[in-house]
């Protein structure tokens, strides 16, 4: 029994922790902050104003995965991050989601340094049926911000792990252009896929089936395609 | 703004006979590309989001293409709600084309007699299409034929009302009509009034005398000669044809995106069937051509992705020459591999057309044809052939 509540513990990544380790993990922060780690803020920054044409990403779910992305496969290879973690990122409904990610947004949102849009769009599910839409709803987040201005910030800690900014800056715009055509749907098959132990919680993780260790199974195809075929 | 500059025109190609000279255009967008380039069209895009990958497809020009139907145009300009679904399907396209420097829509109106009935037809439909296109950099007129409003008022009006006008022509079209239109076109890019031109693909030879007038007039032009629909490959060989258009001075190349798709029900011969871009060649090979170096050198770039498994799988049943047990495994098998071929064809096509452009800058531009032995008899010798609808 003690057995499988530590393999529980284990598997799940969502920690709860008591007062004393409340204190510890948050002075840790703070620590890094001292350390002048880039922050989530300026990581949103860094991301949304790279590439010089055209500084924006349209929808949540896509720059909320970016950002993850962004820790994961650039910040943590070139020895910035220690990973996802750092800015809080957790399994949830929709694969990793950090709440500091979303708070970061709004402040940023409200200190003017991001422009968000918001849209909808109503499409009928059902032809015959007046009531039946389904509601899409986008968003758009764009900055005025230079990516030379944010990265300057962190001129002292790019020198000392000898980071060229050219170098870094080609990476990010590379892999940021990547996710932008793949859309939110592209990304969540990707990071679905790629990082399996942040989909345990997600409510999609049977819509966007992937290949886990070379086997797919007939649950792991969507109930959706099921019925294609079936038709 | 986008603003076009002819920064070289290759001589050096005359001593290979070629019928046609390419050239090289520098365009200035938000920034900079040369020409030629091969256009991303809207579906290579949603074949993207349908396998897992984070890879970047260079799509310095990007196209919707949508097709209207005599019905479907009659309905656009008379029932409420039409335009949404154009725009929607814009706004889709454009939200993974948001890093594009060009983003066009090509619109291509199937028999449009007796729908413009009056001047007031056209200037409504060019205002619910400037609607639809809001979210491009663009504004594109669709071809179409109609005696209410004189072509040169019409094309005039049109560079007069909007931003970044691309106009488009029908190779098809009958010579004459198509020579006036392409005169009157020659004095708007004179007068700078007109940066694009779109060109619905017709086969050579059945349109050598269009390609011809297009060429002679416009070739030394500064305007952007975007070529839409080209087949991806010749029949025999299978060579890339994308890559050989740049050779009858189109700056900018999309494949045919195809009215109507059915998937394949038989999965193994949909995998046994897809084909990717042989960049050694230009070949647009199936998978089982390849020997197991020239496979291995194709992916390559694409064995990181956590997609490598798919490859596996389809080159598993490849192999066994059957399916796995599983057919909804195989079919989703079947469904990525192919969606993952029409992404290499991109990514792959993009670089060649890079290296052709750096190259026809200079004499480099003969080793390359050289290297690619299938492309240079083509080039030299195509008017020769005897092989009538192949181009």
């Amino acid at each position: 029994m003690m057995k499988r509540v530590i393999d529980m513990l284990e598997k799940d990544y969502n920690k709860v922790f008591n007062l004393k380790q409340a204190t510890a993990y948050i002075e840790n922060l703070d620590a890094n902050k001292a350390n002048k780690n880039i922050n989530v803020e300026d990581a949103i920054l860094l991301l949304l104003s790279v590439l010089d044409r055209n500084k924006q990403i349209i929808s949540r779910t896509l720059l909320m995965k970016a950002v993850f992305l962004f820790y994961e496969e650039i910040l943590k290879d070139f020895g910035l991050s220690k990973g996802a973690s750092e800015a809080g990122y957790i399994a949830y409904k929709y694969g990793p989601y950090s709440y500091q990610v979303n708070l970061s947004l709004i402040t940023l949102v409200l200190k003017g340094d991001v422009m968000l849009k918001e849209y909808h769009s109503k499409q009928k599910v059902d032809v015959n049926d007046i009531n039946s839409s389904k509601t899409h709803f986008l968003a758009s987040y764009s900055t005025n911000l230079n990516f030379e201005d944010v990265y300057n910030k962190y001129k002292d800690l790019f020198a000392q792990k000898h980071i060229n900014m050219q170098e870094f800056k080609n990476t990010l715009a590379k892999k940021k252009h990547g996710w932008d055509q793949d859309s939110y749907i592209g990304i969540l098959r990707y990071v679905y896929s790629k990082y399996p132990r942040y989909i345990n919680k997600s409510e999609l993780r049977d819509v966007y089936p992937d290949l886990f260790y070379g086997i797919i199974k007939e649950d792991k195809v969507s109930p959706y395609d099921r019925n294609k075929r079936s038709l | 703004m986008i603003e076009i500059k002819e920064v070289y025109e290759d001589d050096s190609v005359d001593r290979l006979k070629l019928r046609y000279r390419p050239r090289v255009l520098k365009i200035e967008a938000s920034s900079t590309l040369y020409t030629p380039t091969r256009v991303i069209v809207d579906t290579e895009y949603k074949n993207k989001t349908k396998f897992a990958n984070e890879l970047e497809i260079d799509d310095a020009i990007s196209i919707v293409v949508n097709y209207f139907e005599r019905e479907q145009l009659k309905s656009f300009l008379s029932h409420n709600g039409e335009l949404k679904k154009l725009k929607e399907k814009i706004d889709s396209f454009g939200r993974q084309a948001t890093d594009s420097k060009i983003r066009v829509l090509s619109l291509i109106l199937k028999n449009t007699e007796g729908i413009f009935n009056t001047k007031e037809d056209v200037e409504k439909f060019f205002r619910f299409l400037d609607s639809a296109q809001l979210n491009l950099n663009t504004r594109s007129l669709p071809y179409f034929k109609t005696d209410k409003i004189p072509t040169k008022k019409l094309y005039e009006d049109f560079c007069k009302t909007f931003e970044n006008p691309v106009i488009w022509i029908n190779l098809k079209e009958e010579p004459n009509a198509f020579k006036d239109r392409i005169d009157i076109l020659e004095t708007l890019i004179t007068e700078k009034r007109l940066q694009v031109i779109g060109i619905h693909y017709a086969k050579y030879y059945n349109a050598n005398i269009n390609y011809d007038y297009l060429y002679t007039r416009l070739h030394d032009k500064e305007v952007l000669l975007l070529l839409e629909g080209v087949d991806r490959k010749f029949k025999d060989p299978p060579l890339s044809a994308l890559h050989f258009y740049p050779y009858l001075s189109f700056d900018a190349i999309s494949p045919l995106r195809k009215q109507y798709g059915f998937g394949d029900t038989d999965y193994l011969k949909s995998i046994k069937n897809t084909t990717f871009l042989f960049r050694k060649n230009l070949f647009l090979e199936k998978f089982n051509i390849f020997s197991e170096t020239d496979r291995e050198e194709v992916l390559a770039d694409y064995k990181i992705s956590p997609f490598l498994s798919v490859i596996n799988q389809a080159e598993e049943m490849r192999r066994n020459d059957k399916l796995s047990k599983d057919l909804t495994a195989a079919r989703y098998v079947s469904d990525q591999f192919k969606a993952f071929s029409y992404v290499q064809q991109a990514i792959d096509g993009q670089k060649e057309m890079k290296i052709i452009s750096k190259l026809s800058k200079g004499s480099e531009g003969i080793t390359y044809i050289e290297e690619k032995k299938e492309l240079k008899k083509k080039i030299t010798n195509f008017d020769q052939e005897k092989m009538y609808n192949v181009i």
